[in-house]
């Protein structure tokens, strides 16, 4: 047995247990992030940082084992500025936006890229539960939401008023319950957001979208869209959200320890690139935190398994020679979306 | 794929197994192969070893030494190590790729011919700056030498690969002449001088034996060769040139038979004649060592690990013997028990000398407590830092010391299968060893039952593949499971859990190297030398803008004044001695005003610099402390694995944030904020190369924070950073027209007999005007 303290508590623990298992087993919670339980750690993120006051280390709790005489302190403020900072500098490399412009425009902040997805399935009725909680309508608003949308730097803003004038004229609109689910989640404040599209990124936003073409005009002008006019100009939404923004762990991590992504500026940010896998999973190599779990798991089961690609500030996951890719996540995608720490992978027909 | 691709394939796999393990070798012979690593061709390696693609993938992008797309017939190799880059490494790199018509797109010309590319260190670093072709080097190369050494290379890979000649000692032979030949001996025309021996001496009949010698350490001085004549009288002959070989061997010997004598008397009378200008006198390379310099670089050095510097061929296993070679091992196989070995080696207080300086003994003791069948032993040869070639030094000079270090280790903590790591840029030392180990299975120091005791031992090569990260011990194990040389958290140390699991031993080259020493001569001996803190010695690369450069080998505790102005005999040209630079990436810059520090692991440790593994790089005052911060910053950027956060992201905005100091737009806040994150990475990485990464960046912001403000007020006062220079011919100016010559931008009107101008516009400021003009016209300002 190996006999440590932890914030002042003495602890006995089994040989070769690690600080966060014994510091787990005296109630005391060190924050996590790249860390998954049953899975080897990869400590990269150093978000599970203590002080070893005893060697005067700084230590990842997630491999780091205990040793006889160790003094940990597990959230003094060296170790908060750490996990502060190692959050912030991996915001400096991440290139997305949290939650949608048209979103964060909307005054009601109603989750626009939502609806539109469920509007391009014909699914109205859910589409009408997330906007309900608008109970004024849109009718009065000056549509903030177009302005910023993306698609405005392709070709036309997706016709957003339109759309919710649609879903507000369904005739049994007033009988559904708003969505409860949306209601239960807090509003993050911390927002992740990448500045203005690069041309060179417009191909990488057309790949999500179903329609390419321009803007949908109704037919009839002053009835507004017919259902298969809403259906298809709601598939011209080119969902910029981020699809796990309630769940990811990065962005709940920067809400907790208040950081500032523009704190570690890199001089210039990387491109966005979007990859579609097989049962409608979407990569998106900015979001990833190169934790390297995805690749623990598709290793066991894959015929193609996810790697680490090149090394240092450039490695990136990745699956080898791109022609295999059909062949990647076609067992574990579930199982890799979930345990994703952040919304580099995610379905994006959610 | 073509047939005959498949079985080349075949043919490496079935050379070295289809263990996941062999990734690396196996991924070394394909590209020795093909010239990079086509697709298909690794498909078909994963085919063949049921390594998976996904893995080989992994592997073969995290090592700079693999390819992707194909690789020019020749590989020019412009060493950045520290070395180079203060003597202007970059210029010639630049200078290479304009010649080149490359751009950063395309490192291969257009014909197919070259392909440029960085490397981190040559281990060249008394000749900066190095260039290696292929397999030849190339030292001290100017911006305008470029198209000379194309050609010279080019003729020379025309040329019929001459076999070797194999020198055998024969003892009636009266005399010898002594002529080094380290890697950067043979950079210097060692090789040259060679040939025009073996040519001087068939001409003349003299009969005496040429020896190659391990390295001198006078690397100043080199080609240096040292004739002992028949009457045991040495002389020494320094920088000597293949013309000068023939006028001295007659100097000291008797040409075989009369006619011989008289065809030479006249022979050499004809050249005096025809040839005066080629022909030079012997007294021309004449060195005294009695005189003060020598004595000087000679006489504060203790020598251990480098022992009978100078005096031992380095693959002669007879005289190596002869000299006292192997009596250590019989010792403790024959007297000594391994805990009795492992007490002697913790009561000399040696401790590892690749850096981090962990207690040998303790070590050796932590391997022999665990109880396992199997137990590893590895030499670390990975060494990786920019202006550092001690290791390498060591492996080609004194092979035989290394392996018997080990085998003594082996020994004495129960391994019985051992490695060399050694770097794949280090081709000599990968071959001396690899002589060395063959001589010494077939005289029975490795192998089977070594010297009919029932120790065993059998060593293997692994040839690194570019990381730096993998100089960490548990990073090099990975790779040599065939894996990305990442680290991981300590404990498990390799101790407990090393290679493929089983109790393993990392020692780094220096240490084994003094192993033998201590046992001949007991602990106390080298417990006697050194400081309370640091035992022994400390063999150092010494580099830089240093009159006298080379590998010394210095007791512990001995002062940065004593080294650089003693040894090393001050600055070159008169300048002002700014800082030495100790440690490489992992060490700092140590300004003149502490120049008192002794050298040993706690003094350094305390003024934030670091033992390192030994490179000492002498800056002087038209050095820039942010260019040198900023260049070690992106060598250990670029050499991050990658794994943690602080490491990988951290180091790349501190290089950031130095890159926007040099270009001068930074303000006091980047400082401030450059100081805090340096502090950050070195608590919140998780290996030694994180953790020691922005060393050079706090040291230098502590003991140099006036330059860092004048670059914020946009100066830089050592007139280095390109963004706050600009060139400028003055008064001095007497119209030649070399500038407007060499100008590689045209920014230079051609202007004869008339002062010329420089057009600032065009000015890539690469420094070419300042060097070739006679008349010091061109001043940066």
């Amino acid at each position: 047995m190996i006999r440590i303290k932890i914030n002042n508590i003495f602890i006995e623990v089994p040989d070769g247990t690690m600080l966060l298992k014994a510091a787990e087993q005296l109630g005391i919670e060190i924050p996590t992030l790249c860390y998954l339980k049953d899975f080897i750690p990869s400590s990269s993120c150093m978000v599970c940082v203590v002080e070893d006051k005893y060697s005067g280390k700084f230590l990842p709790a997630c491999s780091a084992l205990a040793q006889t005489g160790m003094i940990i302190e597990t959230d003094n403020d060296e170790v908060k500025k750490l996990r502060k900072n190692a959050v912030e500098l991996l915001l400096s490399e991440h290139v997305g936006d949290c939650e949608a412009p048209c979103k964060r425009a909307c005054p009601a902040h109603t989750n626009i890229p939502a609806i539109n997805r469920f509007l391009a399935k014909g699914d109205f009725k859910n589409a009408a539960k997330i906007l309900h909680k608008t109970k004024h309508g849109c009718a009065e608003c000056a549509a903030p939401c177009e302005k910023v949308c993306r698609r405005k730097n392709i070709d036309a803003a997706v016709s957003i008023m339109q759309l919710q004038e649609f879903i507000f004229s369904q005739k049994d609109f007033k009988e559904i319950p708003s969505s409860s689910k949306s209601q239960r989640i807090a509003k993050l404040k911390f927002n992740s957001s990448y500045g203005k599209m690069r041309d060179n990124e417009k191909p990488e936003f057309l790949k999500e979208p179903e329609n390419a073409n321009a803007r949908t005009e109704p037919k009839e002008i002053q009835s507004g869209f017919t259902a298969d006019e809403a259906v298809a100009e709601a598939k011209r939404c080119l969902h910029c959200d981020c699809r796990k923004a309630d769940i990811c762990k990065l962005r709940l991590l920067a809400e907790k320890f208040e950081a500032c992504q523009r704190i570690f500026e890199l001089t210039e940010r990387n491109d966005v690139s979007k990859i579609i896998y097989p049962e409608n999973v979407i990569y998106e190599p900015q979001k990833c935190i190169k934790c390297g779990i995805c690749i623990q798991i598709t290793e066991k089961t894959e015929e193609i398994a996810f790697t680490f690609i090149g090394r240092g500030f450039k490695v990136k996951i990745g699956v080898p020679f791109t022609d295999k890719i059909s062949k990647a996540l076609r067992k574990t995608a579930k199982e890799c979306v979930d345990s994703c720490p952040t919304g580099a992978l995610a379905f994006y027909k959610s | 794929m073509i047939e005959n691709t498949e079985h080349i394939i075949q043919q490496i796999v079935s050379q070295y197994g289809t263990s996941k393990d062999k990734a690396i070798p196996v991924l070394q012979a394909v590209q020795k192969e093909f010239n990079y690593l086509p697709d298909d061709v690794l498909k078909k390696v994963c085919d063949l070893t049921g390594i998976s693609y996904s893995r080989i993938i992994g592997v073969s992008t995290f090592y700079s030494q693999f390819r992707f797309i194909p690789a020019g017939k020749h590989l020019i190799k412009v060493c950045v190590g520290t070395a180079c880059h203060v003597k202007g490494a970059m210029q010639v790199y630049d200078a290479f790729s304009r010649y080149l018509k490359l751009n950063p797109e395309h490192d291969t010309d257009k014909d197919g011919l070259f392909t440029l590319k960085q490397v981190a260190c040559l281990g060249c670093c008394t000749i900066a700056p190095a260039v290696q072709i292929d397999e030849v080097t190339y030292g001290k190369v100017g911006q305008n030498d470029i198209a000379e050494i194309l050609n010279n290379f080019l003729s020379k890979a025309t040329e019929k690969y001459v076999e070797q000649k194999s020198w055998i000692r024969n003892s009636k032979l009266q005399g010898e002449i002594r002529l080094g030949l380290g890697s950067c001996c043979i950079a210097s025309g060692s090789e040259d001088v060679r040939e025009a021996l073996m040519d001087g001496l068939k001409a003349t009949g003299i009969h005496t034996q040429v020896k190659q010698v391990s390295c001198v350490g006078m690397c100043h001085q080199v080609p240096l060769l040292e004739v002992k004549d028949k009457n045991d009288s040495v002389t020494f002959y320094s920088k000597v040139a293949p013309q000068d070989v023939k006028n001295i061997l007659l100097k000291h010997f008797e040409p075989a038979n009369f006619v011989d004598k008289l065809k030479n008397n006249l022979f050499q009378k004809l050249d005096r004649l025809y040839l005066d200008n080629q022909v030079s006198s012997p007294d021309k390379c004449y060195l005294d060592v009695s005189e003060k310099p020598v004595q000087d670089f000679m006489k504060k050095q203790v020598h251990i690990a480098t022992e009978l510097k100078g005096v031992l061929n380095p693959i002669d296993i007879d005289e190596y013997k002869q000299k006292g070679g192997f009596e250590a091992l019989q010792k403790c196989l024959d007297e000594y028990s391994p805990e009795e070995i492992i007490e002697m080696i913790k009561q000399s207080g040696l401790r590892g000398r690749g850096g981090a300086g962990f207690p040998t003994g303790e070590k050796w003791e932590a391997v022999y407590n665990r109880q396992s069948n199997i137990k590893y032993i590895i030499c670390n040869g990975d060494e990786g830092d920019p202006g550092a070639f001690m290791d390498r030094m060591l492996l080609e000079s004194f092979p035989y010391r290394i392996i018997e270090g080990m085998t003594i280790a082996a020994y004495a903590t129960g391994a019985t299968k051992g490695y060399f790591y050694i770097r794949a840029e280090y081709r000599l030392a990968v071959k001396r060893i690899r002589e060395a180990l063959a001589e010494c299975e077939k005289h029975g120091f490795i192998g089977d039952n070594i010297l009919n005791s029932k120790t065993s031992l059998q060593i293997e090569i692994f040839e690194g593949a570019g990381a730096f990260v993998c100089g960490e011990e548990t990073a090099l194990i990975a790779s040599m499971e065939g894996k990305r040389g990442m680290p991981h958290m300590r404990p498990p140390f390799p101790a407990q859990q090393g290679f493929n699991g089983y109790p393993t031993l990392v020692n780094n080259v220096e240490t084994f190297a003094n192993i033998s020493w201590i046992i001949r001569n007991g602990a106390n001996a080298f417990n006697k030398i050194g400081t309370s803190s640091g035992k022994g010695t400390k063999v150092f690369a010494l580099a830089g803008k240093i009159a006298r450069g080379g590998l010394i080998e210095v007791p512990m505790g001995i002062t940065i004044r004593e080294i650089v102005e003693e040894i090393g005999g001050g600055i070159q040209g008169n300048k002002k001695f700014k800082a030495v630079q100790i440690g490489g990436p992992s060490g700092g810059c140590i300004p003149a005003s502490l120049a008192e520090t002794p050298v040993d692991y706690q003094f350094l440790n305390e003024i934030g610099a670091m033992m390192g593994s030994g490179g000492l790089v002498v800056l002087d005052e038209t050095d820039c402390v942010i260019d040198i911060a900023k260049y070690f910053l992106s060598f250990t950027q670029n050499q991050s694995c990658g794994k943690c956060v602080y490491c990988r992201v951290g180091t790349k905005h501190i290089l950031n944030i130095l890159e926007k100091i040099s270009s001068g737009k930074a303000n006091m806040d980047d400082l401030k904020k450059l100081a805090e994150l340096s502090f950050q990475v070195k608590k919140g990485s998780m290996c030694g190369l994180g953790k020691s990464a922005p060393n050079p960046v706090i040291t230098t912001l502590k003991y140099f924070m006036e330059e860092y403000e004048a670059h914020i007020s946009g100066t830089c006062p050592a007139k280095k950073c390109k963004e706050l220079i600009m060139y400028s011919i003055n008064e001095k100016c007497i119209g030649c027209t070399r500038c407007a010559q060499y100008c590689p931008s045209g920014a230079i009107e051609f202007n004869p007999y008339e002062k010329h101008n420089i057009d600032i516009e065009k000015c890539i400021k690469c420094d070419i005007c300042k060097q070739v003009c006679p008349n010091e016209a061109v001043e940066k300002i």
